[in-house]
C-alpha cells in the first residue's frame, strides 16, 4: 500500500516537475541542483519558535521522508503546526561566488523557512489570518552571508496545515544555483513586505504623493519573486504594494546603479526613497531595469524600495527574477548571453 | 573617377558569386573572398585549450567536412565539446579589413587564429546560452597573420543538442573589404558597445575601455544582449590615412533599429527619428542612414571617434545592416549602386524569407 502510494507520488511529482520545467525553462532562470535534500528529515508536530534555531538538538525527533504527505508517514489525521529539520555539509556547495536558492517544493498549506536560524522565506499566512499557499512552489534565496561553506548548515521549516493532507508534499527539494543571479552587486530575492491596495489606487494616479498615505503597519511577508496568486492571494486582481528595505554597501556610494525587478504581471511603478525611478505599463513578459544615479540613494544606511503593482486579471505580482542591484558600468556585461 | 576598372571587374565577379551562393544558401558577405575554407578540416571531440595553439599536433585527429552538422558526418548523437582546426595561406596588405565567415554554428563557439582569440558567440557552460541562429563573422587583425606562410584556425564548439558544429548556410572563408578603401574608409567590424544612455559617451575624452566588444553590422540581440530594448551606444576609434581628404565626405551607417544620433569627434552630425521622445513611428528601422560630415571635422593621419546613440523600441536592436563606411559625397551614387548590386537588393528578399 505504502509502496503503491510512493510510486504514485513519484509519478505525480514528475508530472509537477515536468510542468514546472516547461513553465520556467528559459535561459534566464536556469536552475541547477547542487545539493539533493530528498530523504530522511527530522520531524515534530507542535510549534515552538526555538525549533527554528540553528543549534536546537532535534535528535529525539521522529524521522520523516521528504517530500511526502505526513498522513502517509504515520501522522494520520493530524492538522495543525509541525516542524521539519535537516542539515547538509557546506563543502558540497560548488563555490562562494555563486548564488544559491533553497527549493522546498510544494507545502500544504503555509510555511516559514529558516536557514541557520535566519528566516529566508515564507508562503501563505498562518492563523489567525489563515491563507493557504498549497499551490506555491517554494523557491527561496539563501543570502550568502548565512551560509557556512566549511561546515554544517541547518534548515528548519515551520508548517501549518488546516485540513486533509499536510507537510512538504512534493517537488524537487534541494539547494540550487541560478546563473541569472550571478554578478549582481546586491541580491534582493527573498522576503519583502506586501499589502493589497485600497481599491482607490489606479495606475495613472499612483505617484510619489500616494506613498505618504501608505500605513506604516499591517504589511505581510511575501516571497519575491513569486506570483501573489500562489502565495495566498488566490484570485486577487487589482493594485498591491511591495516594500523592501535594504542597505547599500559603502563601496557602491560613488556608483550609478541599475535596479532589476525581474518580470512583473502586469504594470508597475517603482519608487526609491520616495522618488519615482521607473514604470512599465501592461508588460508582463518584460524584465524591469530601472536606472538610478548616485544622488538617488544613500550608501551605508537603510534605503526603501516601494513597488506598486497592478494586475487586472490572472496571476499578479513580481513573479520572476532576477531581482537585485547592479552597477551601471557592469550592466552590459551582466546582460550579455544570459 | 576613383573606382578603376579592376575594382569594377572584381565587383562584377563578386556579384556573380553572390547571386550564386545566395541562391544556394540565402546569404552573402559583401566582401571579396581571399581564402576558401570550405572542405576538409581536422576534428576532435572533447575540450582542451591547448588545441587553440598553432603548433598543436592534430595529425591523429579525424577528418570532417566544413560546413556540415557533425551529426551527419559520423558523429551521431554526440553533444558536448569539440574542436575544429585547419590551416591556410594568405596574402594581404597591412591593416586590410579582413573577415572570417563561418556561418551558423550550433550552439556556441570561440575562434582562434594562430592561437589568438578573434571572436566567440553564445555562452559556454556553466553560463550556457545557445547562438545557433547567429551567422558568425569575425574581423581578423592583420597583425595576427603571417604573410605567405601557414596560418592556423582553431574553432572550439559546444553543442547542447541537435545538429552540432559549423553548420554553414553561407560561405566559409576569409573575406576582404579592401574595396571600400578605394573610395573611402570602412567602419565594419569591432565596435565598443554599452547599454543605457549618457551624453558624455559622445565625447572624445570618455574612456570606453571597460565596454563590451560588439561586431557591426549585426543585431545586438544576436550578440548576446537578448531581450534588451532601450538606449545603447556604439563607439569606434579609427585612424585615417595621412593622405585622406577630410572634406566633402558622408558617412553611411546602413540600417539601425530603431533610431539614432551620430557624433564624430564629439560633434553631432545627424540623426533619424524622435530619439528623445523614444517613439519610433515612421519605420525608422528600414531607412538607410546617410549623414554629411562637416568639413574639417575628420583628422587625416590621426585618431578619430564615431559615437552612435541608438534607441531600440522593440525587437532585435542596433546597427544591423551595412554599408558602414565614410565615402566622398561625389561617390555616393556609385557606391550604392555597387553595394546594392553586390549585396543588398537580393539580400533583403532573402532575409525576408529566411527570418
Amino acid at each position: 500500500m505504502r509502496d503503491g502510494n510512493y510510486n504514485f507520488r513519484n509519478i505525480f511529482s514528475s508530472i509537477i516537475l515536468a510542468v514546472l520545467f516547461f513553465t520556467t525553462a528559459n535561459a534566464q532562470d536556469k536552475w541547477e541542483r547542487v545539493v539533493n535534500l530528498h530523504g530522511k528529515w527530522k520531524f515534530s508536530i507542535g510549534d515552538k519558535s526555538l525549533w527554528g534555531d540553528r543549534y536546537f538538538n532535534d535528535a529525539k525527533w521522529e524521522d520523516i521522508y521528504v517530500p511526502s504527505k505526513w498522513e502517509d508517514e504515520g501522522f494520520n489525521g493530524y492538522n495543525g503546526y509541525a516542524w521539519y529539520r535537516t542539515s547538509f555539509n557546506g563543502q558540497d556547495m560548488p563555490g562562494k561566488d555563486l548564488v544559491y536558492n533553497l527549493v522546498v517544493g510544494y507545502i500544504d498549506d503555509v510555511d516559514e523557512v529558516f536557514f541557520n536560524g535566519h528566516k529566508i522565506g515564507a508562503s501563505g499566512s498562518f492563523p489567525p489570518r489563515f491563507h493557504t499557499a498549497y499551490n506555491a512552489h517554494r523557491n527561496y534565496y539563501i543570502p550568502t552571508e548565512f551560509i557556512d561553506f566549511a561546515g554544517k548548515n541547518v534548515i528548519a521549516v515551520r508548517v501549518y496545515d488546516s485540513e486533509i493532507e499536510g507537510g512538504i508534499v512534493s517537488g524537487d527539494i534541494g539547494v540550487y544555483t541560478s546563473k541569472g543571479d550571478r554578478g549582481l552587486a546586491i541580491n534582493l530575492r527573498g522576503i519583502w513586505e506586501f499589502r493589497l491596495g485600497t481599491g482607490q489606487d489606479r495606475f495613472n494616479s499612483v505617484g510619489e504623493k500616494t506613498l505618504a498615505s501608505l500605513p506604516a503597519e499591517g504589511w505581510n511577508d511575501i516571497t519575491v519573486p513569486s506570483a501573489w496568486g500562489s502565495q495566498g492571494y488566490g484570485h486577487y486582481d487589482g493594485g498591491a504594494w511591495y516594500r523592501k528595505q535594504f542597505t547599500i554597501p559603502k563601496d557602491l556610494q560613488q556608483e550609478d546603479l541599475v535596479i532589476l525587478l525581474g518580470k512583473i504581471d502586469d504594470s508597475d511603478k517603482a519608487f526609491l526613497n520616495g522618488k519615482l525611478i521607473g514604470s512599465s505599463y501592461d508588460q508582463y513578459d518584460k524584465k524591469r531595469y530601472y536606472f538610478v544615479t548616485k544622488d538617488q540613494f544613500k550608501a551605508g544606511v537603510t534605503n526603501t524600495l516601494i513597488v506598486y503593482v497592478e494586475d487586472p486579471q490572472g496571476e499578479g505580482g513580481i513573479y520572476e527574477g532576477p531581482v537585485g542591484i547592479l552597477k551601471q558600468v557592469d550592466f552590459s556585461k551582466y546582460i550579455r548571453w544570459r | 573617377m576613383k573606382i578603376n576598372t579592376t575594382a569594377l571587374g572584381r565587383s562584377f565577379t563578386l556579384l556573380i558569386v553572390c547571386v550564386f551562393t545566395m541562391t544556394l544558401n540565402g546569404s552573402c558577405s559583401g566582401g571579396s573572398r581571399k581564402v576558401n575554407l570550405r572542405g576538409s578540416w581536422k576534428f576532435s571531440l572533447g575540450d582542451n585549450m591547448s588545441f587553440a595553439k598553432p603548433n598543436y599536433n592534430d595529425s591523429d585527429w579525424e577528418r570532417i567536412y566544413v560546413p556540415a552538422a557533425w551529426q551527419t558526418e559520423g558523429f551521431r548523437r554526440y553533444n558536448g565539446y569539440a574542436w575544429y582546426r585547419t590551416t591556410f595561406e594568405i596574402d594581404f596588405t597591412d591593416n586590410e579589413p579582413l573577415y572570417l565567415e563561418l556561418g551558423r554554428i550550433d550552439d556556441v563557439d570561440q575562434v582562434y587564429v594562430n592561437g589568438r582569440l578573434v571572436g566567440g558567440t553564445g555562452g559556454f557552460p556553466p553560463d550556457y546560452f545557445t547562438a545557433y541562429s547567429v551567422k558568425r563573422t569575425y574581423p581578423i587583425p592583420t597583425s595576427y597573420l603571417i604573410k605567405g606562410k601557414k596560418n592556423v584556425i582553431a574553432v572550439r564548439v559546444y553543442d547542447e543538442g541537435g545538429e552540432g558544429g559549423i553548420i554553414g548556410h553561407t560561405n566559409v572563408g576569409i573575406f576582404s573589404y579592401e574595396d571600400y578603401y578605394e573610395v573611402g574608409y570602412p567602419l565594419l567590424g569591432n565596435w565598443k558597445f554599452h547599454l543605457m544612455d549618457d551624453v558624455n559617451w559622445a565625447k572624445e575624452d570618455y574612456n570606453d575601455a571597460s565596454w563590451e566588444d560588439i561586431v557591426a553590422p549585426s543585431y545586438w540581440e544576436d550578440q548576446g544582449f537578448r531581450d534588451y530594448d532601450g538606449f545603447a551606444w556604439y563607439r569606434k576609434k579609427f585612424t585615417l590615412p595621412k593622405d585622406f581628404k577630410p572634406n566633402d565626405m558622408v558617412v553611411l551607417l546602413g540600417k539601425i533599429d530603431d533610431m539614432d544620433e551620430v557624433y564624430i569627434n564629439g560633434q553631432r552630425i545627424g540623426g533619424t527619428g524622435s530619439i528623445e521622445r523614444k517613439w519610433a513611428r515612421n519605420d525608422e528601422y528600414r531607412k538607410p542612414r546617410t549623414y554629411f560630415i562637416p568639413d574639417d571635422l575628420l583628422r587625416p593621419g590621426k585618431e578619430n571617434l564615431i559615437a552612435i546613440r541608438v534607441f531600440d523600441q522593440e525587437q532585435k536592436g542596433g546597427m544591423y545592416e551595412g554599408p558602414l563606411a565614410i565615402i566622398p559625397r561625389t561617390q555616393y551614387k556609385e557606391f550604392w549602386r555597387e553595394y546594392q548590386n553586390e549585396n543588398h537588393g537580393v539580400y533583403s528578399l532573402w532575409s525576408f524569407l529566411w527570418d
